[in-house]
């Protein structure tokens, strides 16, 4: 059940539009995802 | 396995089960407690200035460790999710604070009517582009501003919120508790709505004025609300919690169509993901047992009014109950009384187990329960309720 979002980007969508090649997407991803995660979490939180 | 990668202390690691146990659908040694102690009540029973001191993530911290080093329960008690200087910086109409210091959630809307459609077409982006900067209108503002406002909002919430769950797992350790995995928090769709976007008269207006866009609303922002209930870590024992708000205020005909079906859809989904759910049935929710029965096996279940008999006959073979001990016990009444009045409820409630003992309410305030009445009910109930 996932979401889409103009606002709310998964990796596979953050590396298409910033060119990351599959080869450097698993050192990338994880710094990169758990941020969008992060943001989401708190934005929720502010209506909880 | 426990929420902090440390070594725990032996009593720290024998209460961990009992409540481990209880989620595994087993029996445990005895009844685990959790008492629901709100952090406001802490500070207050440390003689420390709720208006004052809550701005101060190391008083809550130190009132935390005063308060469970008297009553000595199964987990640290006077957790806080509120901390003001978050709602500060950012405008909040959401939380304020009273003349005593104590945050109050008034009547707003961030949502109008209108919006509707913009809402169901992509919540998140309403959430960000129209909601936040009603609700907290240090947001309402220019791009550059508003991202440096945003940006010390997120940096203090999640500084926060590290200093003061780390803060507590220290606790435990220290007052051999249990330390259990960290979950997570959120919200039925319908009260997701109605809390903050359409507020409790707006939602109520809207079932009867505009009932299509109310559904799909519950169901466009289900997605999210799945999301956010799903911890960091999933790990046996990291459950969500689900405060469940507006459902008693319905009719069985309202309930059917705008609340249960997108709940059931979560509750599922996030056992789907392997994460079980701990429900806060606030006000009586005696009229929804059986759609409550529908849902999946060892959901928590915590009843604030009702029968307790009843709801251990239709819901304990399969989920884990807790609640129904009143607050006006410890508030009124002696020790024994207090003791009395749990003895009765735990011998309606623990045979078979699923079943953690609880009061029916969060205790808020120190007016709202003696101090000796908790300790004296915590003491009878870890020496005397071996299965």
């Amino acid at each position: 059940m996932d979401f889409k979002s103009e606002y709310y980007k998964t990796f596979p969508e953050y590396m298409i539009k910033n060119n990351i090649s599959p080869e450097d997407a698993e050192v990338i991803a994880p710094s990169i995802q758990s941020q969008e995660e992060m943001m989401f979490a708190f934005i929720m939180s502010l209506l909880m | 396995m426990n929420g902090t990668n440390m070594q725990l202390p032996k009593e720290s690691s024998r209460k961990n089960k009992l409540f481990m146990e209880v989620y595994e659908g087993k029996v445990p040694e005895r009844v685990p407690i959790k008492l629901g102690c709100d952090s406001a009540y802490a500070i207050e029973f440390a003689n420390m200035n709720l208006k004052k001191d809550q701005w101060d993530v190391n008083k809550f911290i130190e009132a935390i460790d005063i308060f469970n080093g008297y009553i000595q329960s199964d987990i640290i008690e006077g957790l806080g999710l509120r901390f003001p200087h978050i709602y500060q910086i950012l405008g909040a109409k959401t939380f304020k604070m009273g003349a005593d210091g104590f945050l109050q959630h008034p009547n707003v809307h961030g949502l109008e009517v209108e919006e509707y459609d913009e809402f169901i077409e992509d919540p998140y982006k309403c959430i960000n582009e129209k909601v936040l900067p009603r609700l907290y209108i240090a947001l309402d503002n220019k791009s550059e501003k508003r991202s440096i406002v945003m940006a010390k909002g997120y940096f203090a919430y999640f500084t926060t919120m590290m200093q003061f769950f780390g803060g507590l797992n220290n606790l435990g350790i220290k007052h051999k508790c249990a330390v259990l995995p960290g979950g997570a928090l959120t919200e039925a769709p319908f009260d997701f709505i109605a809390d903050f976007l359409r507020s409790f008269t707006g939602a109520m207006k809207d079932i009867r004025r505009r009932p299509e866009k109310i559904v799909g609303a519950c169901e466009a922002v289900l997605p999210l609300l799945v999301k956010k209930g799903i911890p960091k870590e999933v790990v046996p024992g990291a459950r969500v919690f689900i405060p469940l708000h507006m459902a008693p205020y319905l009719s069985v005909k309202q309930f059917e169509k705008f609340w249960w079906p997108s709940f059931k859809k979560l509750v599922e989904e996030l056992d789907r993901h392997g994460v079980k759910s701990d429900l806060a049935c606030e006000q009586d929710f005696m009229r929804y047992l059986d759609y409550l029965q529908e849902l999946p096996k060892g959901t928590g279940m915590s009843f604030e009014y009702g029968d307790p008999k009843i709801v251990k006959k239709k819901l304990g073979s399969k989920h884990i109950i807790s609640g129904f001990y009143s607050l006006d016990t410890l508030k009124m009444k002696t020790e024994k009384e207090c003791i009395d009045e749990a003895k009765e409820l735990i011998d309606i409630l623990a045979p078979g187990g699923n079943f953690i003992f609880s009061p029916g309410k969060s205790i808020l305030r120190l007016r709202d329960a003696k101090p000796e009445n908790i300790k004296a009910v915590v003491k009878y109930i870890q020496e005397n309720t071996k299965y």
